[in-house]
């Protein structure tokens, strides 16, 4: 080491304080940085594992690809891997339950499903072509049949659609009937040993016309016309593109985009040009924080330092020297700032990424890893960290080293420091002599000394106001946003009836399903609800300006003002149990025959003054009764159908004889709708019952009981069946309730936990506000430490100034008022600047989001008044530390410092 | 041997009516080994003229060559190690680097040339200059005089063409600025070290072998006092 670096170590040791504080801020620049790139990197890994569980790492595939392109493809030198599956012909399934009408076969290559995921969740893979895995649903709707170990023989034949060969799944199923025909021809048995039970896999069948069953492809036994799906994975993705379409020409080509996009290899929407630019303006975020800190450190120790550089220049020190003299401090507070700062900012990002694993992990679909969110933490992103904190370093020493150099030796000696004295400058506000006397007015001076000081500190303070307010700004905007997913419905799961099978359900069906969902253990409770849709004649002037604005439409059937009400039949228990919370009596209702509802007619919309949310009524009274039109009942039939009719030009309501199935009388709806009935309101209801939330705000709605359907309803065409559950806290109920509606044979897409998908919403924004909230705090840690560094420093740089008015008679509550005017100053510019800027900011979030989220502007008071308070807080707790240290001084010693 | 030459020497600050001209055409030659005392009232230009003959702060117009060479035709990087070989300053004020400690900052100028201490010349130094027993001691545990005398041994260090001193005894008691006054003689004596010494006090500056007094920025007298 030579006599620059050893005099560049001894100064650092000499000024602790203030080397403790500038090492402070390269560990926060360093472990912000590295937190950040440790973050993005877990999750990208993340993002990936997530693709790579749902689909597969596959590049490009095309279905129903004949054996010589196949095996071209699969033999080019690109092709790192691949999966392909063999089409090996359909089964008709016989159980009326099962949903789709097929099985669709397919023989796997070895190792496909190291490239499309299969998610086994009973049993294993298959080995040869004699075993097969099928989907848990065939097992959940015939358990029976369909299950592990059980040896099973399939008709394996053809498919036929519309009487075309067709070899893929992917074709949908139109039905078989008088128009369209599906068949499965010139079918052979093949026995199957089930091996296993998948749960989910990579090729996505939603909607195809089979269920996909997979066995091994067998060599011996041989197709006419074999065809292939084949999925490749190349040795350069970015090759993907281009290359798949080449070796699969004249077939359709799928890409994996959500995996390309990852790699930048998508050619469209690449995230990585998302993510680099938040990454980007990130680490310049934390880097232009840093960099004030670590500069203004190195600029009060170099300017301490004048008259020392200048006198090694006066010995022979060139300014090579000099700079390189600071150089070597910085890198020496690099040395041990960066991997404190590195291990700090990991073990940070991971305890953080744990503690919030499971919130995270529910963001993404990880089947096969379960709920964790691994912390990735790769050599080359705390590689980049480091670089970037050395860079942010070494720039804050720059100008200090320039500015030292630059000096001349004279100058330097002399310790002539910029004064620039203007007569003007002199004159201070006769505010500051009033509310501070005399002290007020040396402070004002010093202030007005030395701009180039405290501007750094107020720079950094407003900074950092600016930036808390802005972010606390955007967070009371999203907190808002997020308020209705943040307070879920009073119910747990709805479950709409929607039948799938060739036959139709009777009401008897839903029951009995209804009555085997409600019994599954842990639920709590449970409500049945019908509801229709009404077309009610209205005079306008029953209505309110808005509702009439919204609702009024024309019944071009009869030529009148109409509106749509929704009347909802709903469970008896749960009705009387509503009632009787909100202090309504429920007898009128329950009464046969008298035909009384609850009226639910809050409207929500947009006002186009404020453009902001507003609620009125749709009603502008109660009304005593509303009206209806249905169809009319005709003896021996019932009512099956509406339909347009080309012959009479209008719309007809279809009757079927109850004894005959093809004898249809079809009449014109304004022949047919002539029955009117009448429904009592009981009372107006402002707050929904459960399950009434989606209509709530939207639509007028009439509650009734449901015993009371049967009475008024009329003849009922088609009615929105729908169920409501609660279950215990921690209860998986929607499995079970799965197996049991497939088992009835219904569909399950209707079958909706909406606790679960606001607990995913609630994790997303926890994420957010954790992350938002820690990156300000650390920011703000970094301005209070450039805040004290700065002030502490000053104070120490003027100890004999202060001496000198201590011997001269200023008692140490004068000084405590000087220095209270000097906090005040900092404080007052700091916030007179950093509050405007941030509320012009917040104006400018509210414009921005304001498409989104309907409300009005929201002063982020809070914001202000914890910023606010801080500065001072912070300025004046520096300072009290600072005079504290000086006052303990000896006055003669302080007025003899050099 | 001419060791310092000064010709036509200038410094000037200001313009018009706030010009004020610290020297004013000053030439004048020094041998080697002799030991000169430069005198005058304050702000006669004095501390001017040595800084200017340091290489320390550059001249309106004039020359200055010191062993032949002119040292303000150097680049900053070349006159930075003129002043690291060819000059030793010595202080009012000590102007020692207050972390390091008495052995470093005497031997400063030699390892910032990048050269090895001669280690039997240091220790010479050290013995005459009483500082035995101290070497290690920093800049704030030594008294005035201490300081000074560290302050000696850096100028000496690299055997200097001129050691110039600017008040050396101005900031120290009696007792001890004329044990300072003895070193600089020994240091002239012994190592036949050139020193040009500025004072205000004459029975000071009557201890050196010739006296140059200024008055306004130009030589007023230059009287030899002993040859």
């Amino acid at each position: 080491m030579n006599i620059m670096q050893r005099y560049a170590l001894r100064s650092l040791k000499k000024n602790k304080t203030r080397t403790v504080v500038t090492i402070i801020g390269v560990i926060l620049s360093a472990a912000m940085v590295s937190a950040v790139m440790v973050f993005t990197s877990s999750l990208m890994a993340q993002m990936e594992q997530s693709v790579i569980s749902s689909v597969g790492d596959w590049h490009g595939m095309a279905e129903d690809v004949d054996e010589t392109t196949y095996e071209a493809a699969i033999e080019d030198d690109d092709v790192e891997k691949f999966a392909s599956f063999r089409n090996e012909g359909f089964v008709e399934l016989e159980n009326p339950n099962m949903g789709r009408p097929f099985a669709h076969i397919m023989g796997m290559s070895d190792g496909a499903e190291n490239v499309i995921p299969i998610q086994i969740k009973e049993g294993r893979m298959p080995n040869d072509g004699s075993e097969i895995v099928i989907p848990s649903i065939m097992n959940i709707v015939d358990e029976g049949y369909f299950a592990i170990g059980n040896e099973v023989t399939l008709n394996v034949g053809t498919r036929y659609s519309g009487g075309m060969l067709t070899r893929t799944n992917s074709v949908k199923y139109y039905g078989d009937n008088d128009e369209y025909d599906e068949e499965v021809r010139d079918t052979s048995p093949r026995t199957f040993t089930i091996v296993g039970i998948y749960s989910d896999t990579g090729i996505s069948d939603y909607g195809y016309a089979g269920y996909s069953c997979f066995t091994r492809e067998d060599d011996s036994i041989t197709l006419a016309d074999s065809s292939y799906n084949v999925y490749l994975h190349f040795s350069d993705i970015q090759i993907a593109k281009t290359k798949t379409a080449e070796l699969f020409e004249g077939n359709t080509v799928t890409l994996n985009n959500d995996y390309l996009r990852l790699h930048n290899a998508s050619g469209e929407g690449e995230f990585s040009t998302v993510y680099l630019t938040v990454l980007s303006l990130l680490v310049i975020l934390i880097a232009v924080s840093s960099v004030s800190l670590i500069y203004n450190a190195f600029s009060i120790s170099a300017s301490e330092r004048t008259k020392d550089f200048g006198l090694l220049k006066s010995i022979g020190a060139t300014n090579r020297q000099v700079r390189r003299s600071i150089f070597f401090e910085a890198f020496a507070v690099c040395l041990v700032g960066i991997p404190l700062g590195l291990v700090a900012g990991v073990l940070g990002i991971g305890v953080t990424l744990k503690v919030l694993a499971n919130d995270l992990s529910s963001l993404f679909y990880t089947s096969m890893s379960g709920d964790s969110f691994d912390v990735v933490v790769t050599p080359s992103a705390l590689l980049v960290a480091a670089l970037i904190a050395l860079i942010t370093v070494m720039i804050s020493a720059i100008i200090p080293a320039i500015r030292v150099t630059r000096m001349t030796v004279i100058d330097a000696l002399r310790q002539a420091k910029d004064i620039k004295i203007k007569s003007k400058d002199v004159h201070t506000s006769k505010l500051a002599k009033t509310l501070f006397g005399f002290p007020g007015m040396i402070g004002a001076k010093y202030f007005k000394r030395n701009k180039k000081k405290y501007r750094t500190t107020v720079v950094s303070l407003f900074v950092s106001i600016v930036l808390f307010i802005s972010v606390t700004s955007l967070l009371d905007y999203v907190n808002t946003a997020t308020s209705e997913l943040l307070t879920p419905p009073k119910y747990d799961i709805w479950y709409s009836f929607y039948s799938t099978t060739k036959e139709e359900k009777t009401e008897e069906d839903r029951l009995n399903l209804y009555k085997e969902l409600s019994e599954v253990s842990g639920i709590t409770g449970h409500i049945y609800t019908k509801t229709t849709a009404k077309i009610v004649p209205i005079n306008e002037d029953m209505l309110t300006e808005i509702g009439a604005g919204a609702f009024v439409n024309t019944n071009e059937i009869f030529s009148e003002d109409c509106i749509y009400v929704l009347v909802c039949y709903y469970e008896d228990d749960a009705f009387v149990r509503y009632c009787n919370e909100n202090d309504i009596d429920p007898e009128k209702y329950l009464e046969d025959g008298s035909n009384t509802g609850l009226l639910m007619d809050s409207f929500q919309y947009v006002s186009s003054n404020s453009n902001q949310r507003a609620t009125t009524y749709i009603f502008d009274e109660v009304p005593e009764t509303l009206s209806f039109r249905t169809e009319k009942t005709i003896e021996g039939y019932q009512l099956t159908g509406r339909a347009w009719s080309d012959e009479e030009q209008t719309t007809c309501m279809q009757y079927t004889s109850l004894t005959d199935p093809n004898d249809i009388i079809s009449i014109p709806a304004a022949e047919a709708m002539t029955d009117v009935r009448t429904l009592h309101i009981g009372e107006r209801i402002t707050t929904p019952p459960i399950g009434m939330e989606e209509y709530f705000g939207r639509v007028p709605t009439i509650i009734m009981p449901l015993s009371q359907r049967e009475n008024n309803q009329g003849v009922i065409l088609e009615d929105n069946v729908k169920t409501y559950f609660t279950y215990e806290e921690g209860a998986n109920i929607k499995d079970e309730m799965q197996k049991i509606i497939l088992r009835h044979g219904f569909n399950t897409s209707m079958l909706n936990d909406v606790t679960m998908a606001a607990s995913v919403d609630r994790s997303a924004v926890l994420v957010l506000r954790v992350f938002t909230y820690g990156f300000i705090a650390l920011i703000s840690m970094i301005a209070a430490a450039n805040v004290f560094n700065t002030i502490s420093t000053n104070i120490r740089l003027r100890r004999r100034e202060f001496a000198v008015l201590r011997s001269i008679g200023m008692t140490r509550k004068d000084m405590r008022r000087m220095m209270n005017y000097e906090c005040l100053l900092y404080g007052i510019k700091s916030i007179s600047l950093g509050v405007p800027v941030s509320i012009l900011i917040s104006i400018w979030i509210y414009v921005s989001m304001n498409d989104l989220i309907l409300v009005g502007y929201i002063l982020p008071w809070k914001g202000i008044v914890i910023a606010v308070l801080t500065v001072f807080v912070v300025v004046f707790s520096t300072m009290l530390y600072s005079i504290n240290k000086i006052n303990k001084e000896n006055t003669i010693e302080s007025l003899r410092a050099i | 041997m001419e060791i310092l030459r000064v010709e036509d020497l200038c410094k000037v600050y200001g313009k018009g009516d706030n010009e004020v001209r610290a020297l004013d055409h000053v030439s004048f030659s020094v041998e080697k080994g002799e030991f000169i005392a430069i005198i005058g009232p304050s702000g006669s230009g004095k501390s001017t003229l040595l800084h200017m003959l340091g290489g320390v702060d550059k001249p309106t117009s004039g020359h200055v060559y010191v062993d032949g060479i002119d040292v303000y035709k150097q680049d900053d990087e070349q006159l930075a190690i003129f002043r690291r070989r060819q000059v030793g300053l010595i202080y009012q004020f000590y102007n020692l680097i207050p972390v390091m400690n008495v052995i470093e900052n005497m031997t400063m100028p030699v390892l910032m040339d990048g050269r090895k201490v001669n280690e039997e010349h240091l220790q010479d130094l050290l013995s005459v200059l009483k500082l035995n027993g101290r070497e290690k001691h920093l800049p704030n545990q030594l008294s005035g005089g201490q300081q000074q005398r560290v302050s000696i041994g850096r100028a000496l260090m690299n055997s200097p063409a001129v050691v110039l001193a600017d008040e050396p005894t101005g900031n120290l008691d009696s007792k001890n600025s004329q044990e300072i006054i003895e070193l600089i003689k020994m240091s002239n004596e012994k190592y036949h070290q050139t020193v040009i010494m500025i004072t205000h006090d004459e029975q000071i500056a009557l201890q050196a072998d010739r006296v140059i007094s200024i008055e306004d920025g130009k030589i007023a007298k230059d009287e030899v006092i002993r040859k």
